[in-house]
């Protein structure tokens, strides 16, 4: 990253005659600290106090560092959102007994009227890794890693429609406007790099995601904590670099001037705190445009890398793609990156559908694993897998003709969470005999919140903010940390 | 319980004390430290007392100002030990009041004209001058919007459009342009259906009604459950101040509102229905003040919509044909007999196979698909009918009992309750009187809530009025006046503000005189005494100098626009679709088509409010989260803010329009053309040094560009010396004097 770093003490040279003799103390600060970034100056105004005596200083900088609440070695955050929702008896929650029935009516009703049969799962199940846990025959690279999963069975949540689901899985609320479990982890830890976006939202190359932005939000919560959507083709960030054809020289030119103008703009507005940051975030933007190219530019992994993440075969590409720049993003500091797969809603044809899905995952995410382990970083990278709710154990007559799958279901799904000082090898919890519901060891969706809070270093009881009348949290009234996953 | 609730739930215990709910018996559990004798038994506490006028209080310094506000604060900045500022500068002032009114710059003549005579009657005139502006409504109808949350599409899972919304938008404008009574404007909304006396114009208003964002739920009675909290919700904190919505499921844990208070407060609206009902155009409506462009407008729209459909039925149906014909099937074969027939599924694997389709096939049967989406879809058919979102009471729900629900769940039912207002108010839980009513039971909270002698509904609104000129309430939390809120340290400014607001007839327009006109208001941003009385009072509470102020993001928008010229000023009628990134628009998943410049140069207030995906200049300028009420918006830097304001498509063609025109009548004129654009952007002539800096940059950044060409650098820098005075429009629009208000 540094060779691509822009030369900000370039600006003195391109202005001779322009003498800061005519300028206040704020301004020959600001040269002398122009090379090493404004970051420096405003650091040191801070601590001058300059800026003490505005009124919300606990929400003036809200992306600076701030020590968790315990603590914990996880720093960062990949979310792998299985969208659609996968099948818990399809990949981590073998049910034997199910596949005895298969074929089989059942006298319930879900959505129309229609006759139900039972559906067994089309995969074989085998056993892996020292605790011999089984995974499905989807994921063969993945259950190689298996040692480093733990792997939560008894998982429920409270709405089973796609968008009100995701909302709920990415907010806790199925109600769009309360922030996401990302824009809550910056407001609790802030970014340990300011030249990228904290919050990281990689989507699926084929669309959108049920219910679009509302599910990176930032909501009440401060603006900078919001997610910031990464195309993974295309311009990484919408107006990131112009789309007007300018020079970078011409673009530093242009800063240059607007520093100068600003500057003078200070000296007479002493008590207006918000001018150091913006003129910061001057600075900040044109660091970006090099720096998070340079953050996704997977051109510079080896060949070895690059295979590793599936980059070698058309099917693991685009999530292959994804997944190493995930790495290279959490390398450097990003808080929390969420990673989204489409395509898991399997009503029908799940044989199909979610042996494809397996395909274009298993290489990718197991070659995360295994890389992040190879350089040290798995310990302080916490990985989450799982989608918005679980599926059911039928199917209509209709799709049982042409290739049964499964509707949706919010009384039992499956996650998993791996890195970040999870203890891996490990299944929690357990659904009935037919897969259909949690019934040993239950968590709800808000104590995967407060897991994963915890493993981050926060007490989801005490990561507040007041809104609207009280306290408002991710997990809402609380949650409990899944303790199985934590110690 | 944590620490901090349990403080609060012992503040709640003394306060149902004051407002004799608690029985007795219970005074054994309260804390003796916390019961202290502060709170007398018999007292409700303020905002919940009687609305009497205090008496302006006596001041050493008698020569500051006679303006009551000015007394009322300096008696506290006395006390203090705190000096007012001075006034702040003609230029800073005629800013400060032509963005607070109108939202927008002022005209660099106008600001000459004042500046050669700044004397009180002409800054008098200039409010009054504002006042009777159009973009005054515009400017403070948005101000509403935040409050009510308004989009013009529901939100939620689906986010269907809500087409005949605009014209809410339009009556908030007309309200204020008009100074419409505010108690009357509060019964409009609530109930104007109860009210014949206010006609049609007042039923627009019942749009108020119809914000609530729905959940996708599987049982129905939670919808029902869901509206109707969302509906006692709005009403307590945007007319109240009132956080009810704590009281759904628990007595409210800091304020007098027990539960029972909240059901009986639902029961007003238990038999409320909110649908889109035909509702003729009024007099004051655009479709009639100027017919022949409504018509032309309806028409291009009809003729817009039946184009694309038209597109895509050929499109389809060419696709589907070349698939039949793939399949060898007798040409002469019914496409409805044929069997088996190419199926919208079939279509769909051939296409994203992309076997049967070239690149740009492929991309219109993507393109069509989004057109045609079922969901954020705003290429509404109906937007220029004459319907409106209209209330009524339903016979088929029309019980006036509900029940009080445990924790909020309606399978729970407990003690029945009927309509009635706050105990803390009344002083009793009686329910109302029904007897004789003609019309909805809403009739009578609207009356209630704007009766003079409500002591919240005034209080909240004058603390509102002056929030919007200040930045910041005298009560910061503007829609929650209660114990948990930021409180106040001017109680008896707002009580006093509040009696002149009632007095004045619940004008608004007379609030801004009476607030524009005090010292107070005109005060200086900066302070010679900064530095001490920042140890007195670092939050300013007590007023001792005005707080910076950003633009909000609607006013930069609209700022842009008229510095660059190209402000469009029509108003009214439904929004205009703005241009924004295409690969946006998919992942939200939405699509539109941009409308024509002209109307995507008009105020952002009539831009398209999709709840799904918010426009991204307002978006990172902290604009209104639509899916919640907004009392106060945030003021946040934050990095994205430069790609919408220094990169973006929209900055650089109003840039490239200020430019055009500067060059137009400047030629070669360089200090001329920095003179005039600091005049539009500033309202100021550039100091020496500016003007040197900013010669020199377009000298040397022409010289620089010309030699790139040659050089062959590939940047499309060929404007020459236009793109060099692009550059520094572009510059002076990000520059934070034009952001801020001193």
């Amino acid at each position: 990253m540094s060779n691509n770093e822009p030369r900000l003490s370039n600006s003195e040279g391109s202005h001779p005659g322009l003498i800061s003799a005519e300028l206040g103390r704020r301004d020959c600060l600001f040269r002398l600290g122009s090379g090493l970034g404004a970051m420096a100056l405003t650091s040191m105004l801070h601590q001058d106090g300059a800026l003490s005596a505005t009124r919300e200083s606990s929400n003036e900088r809200p992306l600076d560092p701030k020590p968790p609440h315990f603590p914990r070695p996880a720093k960062s955050c990949i979310f792998l959102f299985m969208s659609g929702a996968p099948s818990q008896m399809d990949t981590f929650d073998p049910k034997p007994d199910l596949d005895k029935y298969h074929g089989k009516p059942i006298t319930r009703i879900y959505g129309s009227l229609e006759k139900r049969l039972y559906v067994g799962s089309p995969f074989k199940f085998s056993r892996h890794g020292q605790a011999g846990i089984d995974v499905s025959e989807i994921f063969p690279h993945l259950a190689r890693s298996v040692d480093e999963l733990a792997i939560v069975r008894s998982l429920h949540t409270s709405v089973e429609a796609h968008t009100t689901a995701t909302f709920f899985m990415n907010t806790g609320e199925a109600i769009p406007g309360s922030p996401s479990l990302g824009s809550w982890l910056i407001y609790g830890l802030g970014t340990e790099n300011e030249n990228l976006p904290a919050f990281v939202v990689l989507p699926d190359h084929r669309g959108g995601v049920f219910g679009g932005p509302m599910n990176w939000s930032n909501a009440y919560l401060p603006a900078a904590c919001q997610g910031t959507l990464l195309n993974p083709v295309g311009p990484a960030i919408v107006d990131l670099v112009p789309t007007y054809g300018i020079s970078r020289r011409q673009q530093r030119d242009n800063i240059t001037l607007l520093n100068r103008l600003n500057e003078q703009y200070l000296d007479s507005n002493p008590r207006n705190g918000d001018l150091l940051g913006r003129m910061r975030n001057y600075e900040l933007a044109f660091r970006m445009q090099s720096a998070v190219p340079d953050a996704l530019d997977i051109g510079r992994e080896t060949a070895f890398t690059r295979k590793q993440y599936g980059l070698d075969e058309n099917v693991t590409e685009a999530m292959g793609r994804k997944c190493l720049m995930a790495r290279r993003m959490v390398e450097r500091g990003v808080r929390f990156v969420q990673i989204y797969c489409e395509g898991w809603d399997s009503h029908e044809n799940i044989a199909g559908g979610h042996a494809q899905r397996g395909l274009e995952v298993d290489r990718p995410i197991a070659g995360l694993i295994e890389d992040l382990k190879q350089r040290g970083l798995l310990d302080e990278t916490l990985i989450v897998w799982g989608g918005e709710f679980g599926r059911t154990a039928d199917n209509t007559m209709t799709f049982f003709r042409t290739g049964p799958g499964r509707d949706h279901n919010k009384e039992a799904m499956v996650f998993w969470l791996a890195g970040g000082g999870v203890q891996g090898g490990r299944v929690i919890g357990a659904t009935n005999e037919l897969g259909t519901k949690a019934v040993e060891n239950v968590y709800h969706t808000r104590d995967l919140h407060a897991t994963i809070l915890h493993l981050m270093g926060l007490d989801d009881m005490e990561l507040t903010y007041y809104h609207g009348g009280r306290f408002k949290r991710l997990t809402n009234l609380g949650g409990r940390t899944i303790q199985e996953v934590v110690s | 319980m944590t620490r901090c609730l349990q403080k609060y739930f012992k503040i709640w215990i003394v306060v149902l004390f004051a407002i004799g709910t608690l029985p007795v018996n219970a005074d054994e559990e309260v804390d003796p430290v916390t019961a202290n004798e502060e709170v007398d038994a018999n007292e409700p506490i303020w905002p919940w007392t009687k609305l009497v006028e205090p008496e302006v209080p006596q001041v050493r310094n008698k020569g500051w100002s006679e303006h009551p506000i000015d007394v009322f604060v300096l008696k506290k900045l006395e006390e203090q030990g705190l000096q007012p500022a001075p006034s702040a500068s003609p230029r800073a002032l005629l800013r400060r009041v032509q963005f607070g009114l109108v939202g927008l710059p002022p005209d660099p003549q106008e600001m000459r004209e004042f500046l050669q005579d700044p004397s009180p009657e002409e800054y008098r005139r200039r409010i009054e001058q504002f006042l009777d502006d159009d973009g005054y409504g515009e400017r403070w109808a948005r101000h509403w919007l935040d409050l009510v949350r308004y989009a013009d599409t529901q939100g939620g899972a689906l986010d269907y459009s809500r087409p005949h919304m605009w014209r809410y938008r339009d009556y908030v404008i007309r309200a204020f342009n008009q100074d419409r009574p505010y108690d009357r404007f509060v019964r409009e909304q609530i109930a104007a259906d109860a009210f014949p006396q206010y006609g049609d114009e007042g039923k627009i208003g019942l749009a108020l009604l119809h914000q609530w964002v729905p959940v996708e739920r599987t049982v129905p009675q939670l919808n029902r459950r869901d509206f109707l909290e969302d509906v006692v919700d709005v009403t307590g904190a945007v007319f109240m101040g009132v956080t009810l919505n704590c009281a759904r499921c628990h007595d409210h844990k800091y304020d007098p509102i027990p539960t029972s208070d909240y059901y009986r407060m639902e029961a007003f609206f238990a038999p409320l229905e909110v649908s889109a009902k035909s509702l003729p155009f009024t007099e004051f409506e655009v479709a009639r003040q100027d017919p022949k462009r409504w018509e032309q407008k309806l028409q291009a729209w009809k003729d817009l919509l039946a184009k694309r459909k038209k597109w895509q039925d050929e499109t389809f149906s060419a696709y589907k044909e070349h698939l039949r014909k793939l399949r060898k099937l007798p040409a002469t074969a019914d496409l409805k007999d044929a069997a088996p027939r190419v199926g919208y599924g079939e279509l769909s694997t051939a296409v994203s196979e992309e076997i049967l389709f070239n690149e740009d096939e492929v991309a219109a049967f993507r393109l069509i698909l989004r057109q045609t989406a079922r969901f954020v879809n705003p290429n509404h058919e109906a937007y220029f009918e004459p319907k409106a979102y209209q209330a009524q009471d339903s016979s088929f729900h029309y019980v006036i009992a509900t029940h009080v629900l445990s924790g909020g769940n309606f399978r729970l039912k407990e003690d029945a309750v009927e309509p009635g207002y706050f105990s803390a108010v009344t002083g009793n839980s009686e329910p109302v009187n029904l007897e004789g009513l003609v019309g909805s039971p809403r009739k009578l909270l609207a009356n209630w809530i704007s009766a003079p002698d409500n002591p919240l509904t005034a209080r909240v609104m004058v603390n509102r009025i002056w929030q919007y000129h200040f930045g910041r309430g005298l009560v910061a939390t503007s829609s929650d006046f209660g114990i948990n809120g930021s409180g106040t340290v001017h109680p008896e400014l707002i009580d006093w503000l509040a009696v002149q607001f009632i007095r004045s007839g619940w004008s608004i327009k007379e609030m801004h005189r009476l607030i524009l006109t005090s010292k107070v208001y005109q005060q200086s941003m900066s302070h010679p005494m900064t530095e001490q009385f920042e140890q007195i009072d670092p939050a300013n509470q007590y007023l001792w100098v005005r707080d910076p102020i950003r633009l909000e993001a609607e006013v930069i928008r609209d700022s842009v626009l008229a510095v660059s010229g190209q402000l469009n000023s029509e108003m009214g009628g439904p929004p205009f679709f703005p241009e924004v990134d295409d690969e946006l628009m998919r992942r939200a998943p939405t699509w539109w088509e941009p409308s024509a410049v002209d109307q995507r140069h008009r105020r952002t207030i009539y831009m398209l409010q999709i709840r799904s995906l918010q426009n991204p200049l307002i978006k990172v300028f902290d604009g209104a989260n639509m899916n919640k009420s907004c009392p106060v918006r945030g003021v946040t830097s934050v990095t994205p803010q430069v790609f919408a304001l220094f990169n973006s498509k929209f900055l650089r063609e109003q840039s490239q329009a200020m430019a055009t025109s500067l060059q137009d009548v400047y030629g070669a004129d360089v200090a001329g053309q920095v003179r005039q654009v600091y005049q539009s952007v500033m309202q100021r002539d550039p100091s020496e040094l500016e003007l040197k800096w900013c010669t020199a940059f377009l000298r040397r950044e022409t010289v620089e560009s010309d030699a790139e060409q040659q050089a062959g650098v590939p940047a499309d820098r060929s404007q020459g010396p236009a793109g060099t005075l692009t550059d520094l429009c572009l510059v002076l629009l990000n520059s934070n004097e034009f952001l801020f208000l001193e």
